[in-house]
């Protein structure tokens, strides 16, 4: 269970303050699957940053499981990177020098995981994306499809609270992009609660709930109508502005 | 993370930098080599020395006169004997000519000796016997000859009871000396010895030129003066002679060599801390390529120090086996000096080889920490972002 609220997250670039997030409250129930929509600059990967524990908000609170993320010690985030959450990346991090098998064993050792313990999860999480042929071959060797196959197998091997995919068929051609959607929507049937970030309308479509950001605000939400009722009431209010071409610009 | 873990991490990155490693390791490997090739020839230099003089004589005078005019007779030497602390006083007389045996002939120095030299000075006899006071008394035409002049005379060291003609007469061969190098004290190899009272005669030198003394046990002091006195009522003036105490001597090449050891030990030092800057270097520039590697580490739940412990491990290691590497290296040049050079022994003694390879682990943690510290301190955000 993820809870948000009113996080906000400020740039300095020059003189100029560049709101990132200006105020996103979101709360994500266990098991679900949110896909998190914008454009470029929306805020989108800040959010999965904070959210992530990679970065810290500025204002706001953050609890994961009922724990306070907020003002957690470098220490205690660590762990909690390393425990509760997975990460997807559209790079896909894979360290270049180490085989499929060591990547995906990594946040194991890290966990202080016993050797025999850490040969059986790694072999079944590469299982599950079917790359147990292929455990000890580096990166280098493997298909970017492949590639990231290993980046989901090292993500759930700890068998975390969150998956957290960021752009992760980015950088993938359409057929591998269809394999390493298959591989999520089966990640959240067997119970895995997954938010996914992505600019893509088609690939958001695949999520029983998308999540709307743009100018570092929560604009639409599927699993929560009202907001993007609040949201046209307040454009209304100025003249100036108009929501649809907002949302197409959003959309894009 | 368990310390284990976090070895195999830094030594399976070793090796798959290898180059990168090697270049690294190259100024640890160097410093160790010049820190422990110097201390070791330098200490090696200071036993043969040490040697040559106990060869000398350790507790021991060595009384020369140089005066012209005033005799110093075999009788007034031997006086000296049992006085003062003085236990045997053994008196020389030198001088050099051609050896000639069986047709070949050999350039030798004549050295006139007493009984009491085999005590003093010591002579290694091989096949014999060496002189007795009835040889000295009756100056019998006897003589102990070395290895190198029986080899060259006769081609063989068995030559007891044959003559070897010398100073215009034959002597009999009475003993052989043991195969010997050359060193300070001269080439015993090259050397016949005669009864001093022989030698007075066919030398043509009464006075005696110069004599050794041996002290008794923690007397030599005492006996030194009392023998400086001795030649100074005679003499009148220290010009004339010259009394040297071995153990003075032996203290003073002892501090030079110490001295030497410690001036060259701390340019090699020098040398060593380059070393320690460039591990600095490697892994500073080795953190910056590998900035998004902490951040991919970070983001999956490396912790702060398991990210130092990887780094200094990895800095640790390279310069321990740089050591390790500058050692072998160094053992293998002095064993090629040893084989060239028969004679020198030199060898890297414990403490050298402890000192240097403690040094360069210690090098390797402190230049690691700087660079280690920096990595680990960065936010898994900005590292992952970092091109």
């Amino acid at each position: 269970m993820i809870e948000m609220r009113g996080i906000k997250k400020i740039y300095e670039v020059g003189d100029e303050e560049v709101h990132a997030l200006d105020g996103v409250d979101l709360t994500i129930r266990d098991r679900e699957f949110v896909a998190i929509i914008g454009a470029s600059g929306s805020g989108k990967s800040t959010l999965m940053n904070i959210m992530g524990c990679l970065d810290t908000a500025d204002e706001g609170t953050y609890f994961i499981d009922g724990e306070d993320v907020t003002d957690m010690s470098e220490h205690d985030q660590a762990i909690l990177r390393n425990r509760k959450i997975g990460f997807i990346f559209q790079q896909f991090n894979l360290l270049m020098k180490l085989t499929a098998y060591e990547n995906v064993e990594l946040p194991l050792i890290y966990q202080g995981v016993s050797a025999g313990e850490r040969r059986s999860r790694t072999e079944a999480a590469l299982g599950r994306v079917g790359l147990k042929e292929r455990m000890h071959h580096r990166p280098n060797q493997l298909s970017g499809g492949q590639q990231q196959r290993v980046a989901v197998a090292r993500a759930l091997v700890t068998n975390p609270s969150l998956i957290l995919a960021d752009e992760p068929t980015g950088n993938l051609d359409s057929r591998s992009s269809a394999d390493i959607m298959k591989l999520l929507k089966e990640l959240h049937k067997s119970g895995n609660t997954l938010v996914l970030i992505t600019h893509d309308n088609q690939i958001a479509a695949q999520a029983p709930r998308r999540v709307q950001i743009f100018d570092g605000r929560i604009v639409a939400d599927t699993g929560n109508p009202s907001i993007a009722q609040a949201h046209r009431q307040e454009l209304e209010k100025i003249s100036t502005y108009d929501y649809d071409k907002a949302q197409e610009r959003g959309a894009e | 993370m368990k310390f284990s873990q976090a070895s195999k991490m830094a030594i399976s990155t070793i090796r798959s930098n290898k180059l990168r490693t090697f270049l690294t390791m190259l100024g640890i490997i160097i410093g160790v080599m010049a820190v422990t090739l110097l201390v070791s020839l330098v200490e090696g230099a200071t036993n043969k020395v040490t040697d040559s003089m106990n060869d000398l004589g350790g507790d021991e005078l060595v009384v020369q006169i140089t005066s012209t005019t005033k005799r110093l007779t075999l009788h007034e030497v031997e006086s000296l004997e049992g006085s003062s602390g003085i236990q045997y006083v053994s008196p020389t007389i030198q001088g050099s000519d051609t050896a000639v045996a069986e047709g070949n002939s050999h350039d030798v120095s004549v050295v006139g000796i007493t009984d009491r030299y085999g005590d003093v000075q010591g002579l290694d006899i091989l096949n014999g016997r060496t002189f007795t006071q009835t040889d000295t008394d009756n100056r019998l035409n006897v003589a102990i000859i070395g290895y190198g002049t029986a080899e060259d005379l006769y081609g063989t060291t068995d030559v007891l009871e044959q003559n070897v003609h010398v100073l215009g007469r034959d002597y009999r061969i009475v003993g052989v000396l043991k195969d010997k190098e050359d060193s300070i004290a001269g080439s015993v190899n090259d050397t016949i010895y005669i009864p001093l009272t022989n030698a007075q005669r066919w030398l043509k030198s009464v006075s005696i030129q110069s004599f050794y003394v041996s002290a008794r046990q923690d007397r030599l002091n005492e006996a030194q003066s009392h023998i400086r006195s001795f030649l100074m009522d005679k003499y009148g003036d220290d010009d004339n002679f010259s009394v040297v105490n071995m153990a003075d001597v032996m203290d003073v090449i002892d501090q030079v060599m110490g001295t030497l050891e410690l001036l060259l030990g701390a340019i090699a030092g020098i040398s060593l801390v380059v070393g320690g800057i460039g591990i600095m270097n490697i892994m500073l520039v080795s953190v910056t390529e590998r900035t998004r590697e902490i951040g991919i580490r970070k983001a999956i739940g490396a912790q702060k120090s398991d990210i130092v412990v990887q780094f200094l491990i990895e800095s640790a290691v390279i310069s321990l086996m740089g050591g390790v590497i500058g050692m072998a290296l160094s053992q293998l040049v002095l064993t090629v000096i040893n084989l060239a050079k028969p004679g020198y022994s030199f060898a890297i003694s414990g403490s050298v080889a402890a000192v240097a390879l403690g040094f360069s682990i210690f090098v390797g943690i402190v230049f690691g920490i700087y660079p280690a510290a920096k990595a680990a301190s960065l936010k898994p955000i900005n590292a992952l972002r970092y091109e």
